[in-house]
């Protein structure tokens, strides 16, 4: 039962990875619009066997305490987002910030993770709540990594001490 | 000019919150203005009015999708707001979200079962115009360009708890019993609820576009079924500037009685032939192609009007019935502009004023030729919304009257006229339609 849950999880990444890469639009797509082609990629292959997928999402009863299955799905979704993060840290869309850095893997990954939740109990027709939803997670989860104020801020507080 | 989704208020909570701010201030404002009245500094009503329209203004402005389409109608259709604010409702049209490219595809696989690539030769992932329940691309396919429209998801599913935001403060605002108020509402969510649906539109687009294909100087264009589905409409692509930039920049008059007659042909065909019309006549629906011809756009507010209700309309537009006052009377009632258990002063009251407000909308389809930049029409049709706003009779306990379907014909033809005005067109009147309505005695 184990075995066969985790490959659930793991062809439904690859089918997500190999639709996306076959996507002609993907490559030239920011990071941001990246994730959110991922995920809805990745929504589309699970509602296929929605019933199923909800299932394995239901195991998981405690929110701190990852069951081994979920387990199975972070670890191949950090293989793409980590490399989401190094790609789009080297281009600037995400500022790399010294100490914190290391927290953006789970950033992503909770957005991802409240997403399949909210996918998991939505009601709505075709899923269309869930649409919204993707919407605004992972906008809000980018905009906390992309560059704003408070780096300008501290750079600027940088400068000051530099020129005194 | 389109602005990211993630700047907008659309959770429930932002927007309830927002809501709630207004109505305090909204409240406030009474108070203060009462706290006035009360040391005996004099202050009128109207700056009372004035303050409360701006605290709306500001409230429904931060507002999208649905509620901004609510606050539109309430402020086109009942002249609670004045028409400077009015106004600025019907340009915040465009300035709407925009989707990301990965849900276009999204929706496209969702309710089509295919990619774009898939489905056209060319697709452009960037919209070219925004609206308050969608957006529009640009594609082609076999040589033709498409206009290819999504809408936003979750816009249909959150128009009831927006009805019921906007609602309250809306019925403070003029002062009126919510159940009094109750079938407009209704009304107001079935018309959205239609807007919604595209393929309701891609139907009545397709039947209007096939009855209106005899109309000199209109386009209506083509729709594809099978490029659209519920959440997606497919239709030709067609080059033209906005009404407003032609009312803004045209200068030769003749060119404007041909735009506005063709219009005004349109409006009068479907109300008269089939009594079914394009509810929705502001300028951003319509463009001018470069050889004059009018094209309309968006047939999510299509009303139908039953038959009977259109005759007792109509039917006041005929002298003989407005000079008969028993058969008037029996037209009034039919209209609910009159009940059979009003008190002498009421009824004298509606009588008069629905009369008088009948008179003028129906003066342009008694003549046969007709200046709809008369400044003295323009004039005596906005003085008469104002005056039944002003009258405190209108605010009591059932005073809210005429049939429902009054709203979107009064709202065709506040459009109609004031679109012709703003053309300063001269426009024959075909009186055959008038002729033909069976007069109710």
């Amino acid at each position: 039962m184990e075995i066969e849950n985790q490959s659930n999880w793991t062809t439904a990444i690859a089918k997500t990875f190999m639709i996306c890469n076959a996507d002609e639009h993907y490559e030239s797509y920011s990071a941001r619009e990246k994730m959110l082609a991922f995920t809805f990629t990745f929504l589309q292959t699970i509602n296929t066997d929605s019933e199923k997928y909800q299932l394995l999402l239901a195991q998981n009863r405690l929110p701190f305490l990852l069951h081994p299955s979920i387990k199975v799905l972070k670890d191949e979704f950090s293989v793409f987002a980590s490399n989401l993060i190094f790609d789009a840290s080297n281009t600037g869309e995400i500022q790399a910030r010294p100490f914190i850095s290391k927290s953006y893997f789970p950033i992503l990954w909770n957005a991802f993770y409240a997403i399949l939740i909210y996918w998991k109990n939505d009601t709505s027709e075709n899923k269309e709540k869930t649409d919204v939803m993707v919407e605004k997670t992972i906008h809000f989860a980018f905009d906390i990594l992309s560059p704003n104020a408070i780096d300008s801020g501290i750079d600027l507080l940088n400068n000051f001490i530099k020129l005194r | 000019m389109i602005t990211e989704q993630d700047k907008l208020p659309t959770s429930k909570v932002a927007r309830a919150s927002s809501v709630f701010r207004t109505s305090m201030r909204v409240g406030a404002n009474y108070i203060k203005h009462n706290a006035q009245k009360l040391v005996g500094s004099s202050v009128s009503e109207d700056d009372l009015n004035d303050k409360n329209a701006e605290e709306l203004f500001q409230l429904m402005s931060q507002l999208k999708g649905s509620a901004l389409k609510i606050a539109q109608m309430l402020s086109m259709d009942t002249g609670v707001l004045p028409k400077s604010y009015a106004e600025k409702f019907a340009l915040a049209q465009n300035s709407a979200m925009a989707l990301s490219t990965p849900l276009v595809m999204n929706t496209f696989v969702k309710y089509i079962g295919k990619l774009t690539t898939d489905v056209f030769d060319t697709f452009k992932t960037k919209a070219e115009h925004a609206a308050s329940i969608g957006q529009v691309h640009k594609a082609t396919k076999n040589g033709k360009t498409l206009a290819v429209k999504l809408q936003y998801p979750g816009v249909a599913d959150s128009i009831h708890s927006d009805i019921n935001l906007v609602k309250p403060l809306f019925l403070r605002f003029i002062g009126v019993k919510e159940k009094e108020v109750q079938p407009y509402f209704d009304e107001f969510e079935e018309r959205l609820t239609d807007e919604c649906n595209y393929e309701l539109e891609l139907k009545n687009g397709m039947e209007i576009g096939a009855w209106s294909s005899a109309i000199p100087n209109l386009i209506v264009p083509n729709y594809y079924e099978t490029l659209s589905a519920k959440k997606i409409l497919t239709m030709d692509w067609i080059d033209g500037m906005p009404l407003q930039t032609f009312i803004d920049t045209e200068t030769n008059q003749e060119s404007k009685n041909r735009i506005g007659q063709a219009l005004m042909n349109f409006i009068h065909t479907s109300i008269h032939e089939h009594q079914r019309f394009h509810a929705d006549l502001h300028p951003g629906n319509f463009l001018v192609t470069d050889d004059l011809k009018l094209v309309v756009l968006d047939f999510g507010c299509v009303k139908t009007i039953p038959f009977d209700f259109y005759n007792f309309y109509f039917s006041l537009a005929k002298d003989e019935i407005v000079n008969d006052d028993i058969a008037l009377r029996k037209c009034l009632v039919g209209l609910d502009f009159l009940r059979n258990d009003d008190t002498h002063e009421t009824e004298k009251l509606f009588y008069e004023t629905a009369l008088k407000a009948i008179q003028t909308i129906s003066k342009p389809m008694k003549a046969d030729v007709f200046n709809f930049g008369d400044v003295l029409f323009h004039q005596q049709l906005q003085e008469q919304g104002r005056e039944i706003f002003d009258n405190k009779e209108f605010r009591k306990p059932n005073a809210m009257r005429g049939s429902r379907h009054a709203i979107y014909l009064h709202r065709a033809f506040f459009g109609l006229y004031s679109i012709l005005y703003k053309l300063n067109a001269t426009i024959n009147i075909d009186r055959r339609f008038i002729d033909k309505v069976q007069v109710v005695k």
